[in-house]
């Protein structure tokens, strides 16, 4: 077996820098998001999207269905639309009804399993599914939006192109269910078929169906066709709430496989000698692009669009001395923007992996976790003293009795079962609250070592509220990005940086946050449609619609 | 989170030792024993295996040349052990569990479906219901989503 050497590269950003709330929640979609990954291996395969039923009224409401061929397994979404009064339609967790319903299902249902699908779907969480459900999901319409299109489309002409840019998708989904949620599939059971090994492959195949779907159902309601740069810019909306957060706290492994990834991208690319006049004209046009995709990126919140336009200025200012010229000129521009602040840097550091896929995509395959945490054990409570002083000096330094440092709770509501962030000393429940206090149990396991000599596992047996805080530790040298380096129950902790890092590994775009716990995306937007999966379909970075 | 972790951690576990009973709790059912077991380990919290077990792990793990048997009287412990990336674990004649390190982790594949009885279902799930906080006019007012009115 040849040994392959690894690329060069710089040293990595570390985790003292990269884990910290506010940088990742400055965080842009990257070559190595999954979308990206999953629309790279559709274009590889030549996947074909066939659209095998399709029972809808005039008025856009039935099913359909679609199948493809991905890694010798056949996928096909059952899209289930529904007529739904104006006054049920909500995006929180706890609605009851939706415009439309989606499985992905495993293999081509026949009628049965269709009927059955078109039964059960539009009840989500309250249905039962079954192991040939892969992903479940719902998505309400834009319906200003929606109703624009179809009118237009009606009336033969165009929709307002304004109208296409500032909105940028048809419906957004509001949950993408997977891994066993109420019955369905449980990832491990497909996570090593080829196509959807990369984390969150099924659910992002869903939703790049679901995108597809709303093409054909805005066309079929209207009575006309969509020119394909509308389409193509019309991707899918998502809202993401509170849900999502603990997910990158509860998953240490992943969170750190993906950040160790996205790192060692830009370490390789930083540590390239010098770029070739192709290079440097593509790393050109992304810098205009991102201009331009800054410029289309209008959100209402009063806070965040001053945050964008900021960036957008400083962009302009920075983004005009790049010099892609000279030796490790990378290296050189990402030492010029640390200068600036996080959202210069991210946007800068996702710019540069977009030329040198080839130096970088394979990291993608790094960004699983197959095993589940293993790591060497802390034998004596000294070494684990010792860790905890080298790896979570961020923990040790707030007091976790002053308001200020414990003045949030993260717990699960009665009423939907789903994560919620309370105030400690204006609601009730915080008795009860979820252990995403990292930080704090680790500094009072610190507190508790004090004077203690011995073996961990002694330790434990005497002090067993402590062992989640010591698995934590125990697992910092092995995955030294796996800890957000923040206190997640300060007052000044903002759930919406963590949705931000996860969703920008989904490939998401276009953050539109209506609150400092819950944001609009955009998911799939400027990527291929499904009859262009044969062209350059990896060419769709910061999408800008120019029409 | 399984439905087991969350019943563990209703039932009084901590967390830590609540995720690993999750995990073993999914391995045990998938090998069809009896839910007897599990219900019994939720019981016996704050002692019983759900808190010995991951301690005697611990300690094997600590000790590669400990070599000794464990005992297994709820019969849980292989099912942690088959939890676990880097232990085997065998049963011998006289009931006591050897665990082994393993040079290299394991990977856990599940099954498709296991059967489990609804009694133990309701059981965990009304385990589980005790770390729910009820919704309270303040909760509503900052919880997770949006506001009722979101239509664009």
């Amino acid at each position: 077996m040849k040994d392959f050497a690894a690329p060069p590269q710089v040293d990595l950003r570390p985790p003292s820098d990269v884990m910290r709330l506010q940088r990742m929640g400055s965080m842009f979609p990257t070559r190595l998001s999954f979308l990206r990954t999953l629309m790279r291996r559709l274009a590889a395969e030549k996947v074909v999207v066939e659209r095998t039923a399709w029972e809808m009224c005039e008025n856009g409401f039935g099913h359909g269905v679609y199948s493809l061929s991905l890694g010798g397994h056949v996928y096909s979404l059952v899209a289930v639309s529904t007529d739904l009064p104006a006054d049920q339609r909500t995006d929180r967790v706890i609605a009851e009804a939706w415009d439309s319903a989606y499985v992905l299902y495993d293999g081509v249902p026949d009628a049965a399993e269709i009927a059955r699908i078109c039964a059960t779907a539009p009840k989500q969480e309250a249905a039962r599914f079954t192991e040939r459900d892969l992903i479940l999901s719902r998505a309400n319409k834009s319906v200003r939006l929606f109703n624009h299109v179809v009118a237009a489309l009606r009336r033969g002409r165009a929709p307002d192109t304004d109208l296409i840019r500032a909105v940028g998708y048809l419906m957004r989904t509001t949950a993408v269910y997977g891994n066993g949620k109420f019955g369905i599939a449980d990832r491990a059971l497909i996570d090593t078929r080829p196509g959807l090994e990369g984390p969150f492959a099924a659910e992002m195949l869903t939703v790049w169906l679901i995108r597809h779907f709303t093409h054909d159902l805005v066309e079929h309601v209207g009575q006309g066709r969509l020119a394909p740069d509308v389409k193509r810019h019309l991707g899918i909306g998502n809202s993401t709430g509170l849900g999502m957060a603990p997910f990158l706290v509860t998953h240490p492994v992943l969170l750190n496989n993906w950040m160790l990834a996205r790192e060692t991208a830009i370490a390789r690319v930083r540590a390239i000698p010098e770029l070739s006049a192709t290079e440097q004209a593509r790393l050109e046009v992304l810098t205009s692009r991102a201009a331009v995709h800054l410029a289309q990126w209008q959100v209402p919140d009063a806070t965040h669009q001053p945050r964008i336009a900021q960036l957008s200025r400083d962009w302009a200012r920075v983004s005009a001395a790049f010099d892609f010229s000279g030796t490790q000129p990378l290296d050189s521009v990402m030492q010029a923007v640390a200068r600036e602040n996080f959202d210069v840097q991210e946007l800068t550091a996702a710019m540069i992996l977009e030329p040198f896929g080839a130096l970088v995509d394979g990291l993608t395959d790094c960004m699983g976790d197959p095993f589940g945490p293993f790591c060497a054990p802390l034998c004596d409570v000294d070494a684990l003293r010792a860790e905890i002083e080298a790896h979570f000096a961020w923990a040790l330094a707030p007091d976790y009795e002053a308001p200020d440092d414990s003045g949030q709770f993260w717990y699960v509501s009665e009423a939907k079962q789903e994560p919620r962030l309370g105030l400690r000393y204006a609601e009730e429940g915080a008795h009860l609250e979820s252990p995403l206090d990292i930080g704090r149990r680790v500094k009072a396991l610190w507190q508790g070592l004090h004077g203690v000599t011995g073996r961990v596992s002694d330790f434990a047996a005497a002090h067993p509220d402590h062992a989640l805080a010591i698995s934590r530790v125990e697992m910092a040298a092995r995955y030294p990005y796996g800890e957000i380096r923040d206190n997640l129950i300060a007052t000044s902790c903002l759930p919406i940086d963590m949705l931000r890092c996860k969703l920008s590994f989904f490939g998401a775009s276009k953050f539109d946050p209506k609150s400092d716990r819950w944001t609009r995306i955009t998911l799939c937007q400027g990527a291929p449609l499904a009859d262009e999966l044969e062209g350059d379909a990896d060419d769709w970075w910061l999408p800008v619609f120019d029409a | 989170m399984t439905l087991a972790t969350k019943a563990a951690r209703g039932a009084g576990a901590p967390p830590g030792q609540a995720a690993d009973f999750g995990r073993a709790a999914v391995q045990y059912l998938m090998e069809r024993k009896p839910e007897s077991a599990l219900i019994a380990a939720l019981e016996a919290l704050p002692a019983g295996p759900i808190t010995a077990v991951p301690v005697a792990l611990a300690r094997r793990v600590e000790d590669p040349d400990m070599g000794v048997a464990l005992s297994d009287p709820l019969g849980l412990l292989l099912s942690y052990v088959a939890a676990h990336p880097l232990l085997e674990g065998h049963k011998g004649d006289d009931g006591a569990v050897t665990v082994d390190l393993r040079t290299e982790p394991k990977t856990v594949r599940p099954v498709a479906r296991v059967e489990v009885s609804q009694g133990l279902v309701d059981h965990l799930q009304s385990l589980a219901a005790k770390t729910f906080v009820p919704e309270s006019a303040a909760s509503r007012a900052a919880g997770a989503g949006s506001g009722l009115s979101d239509n664009d």
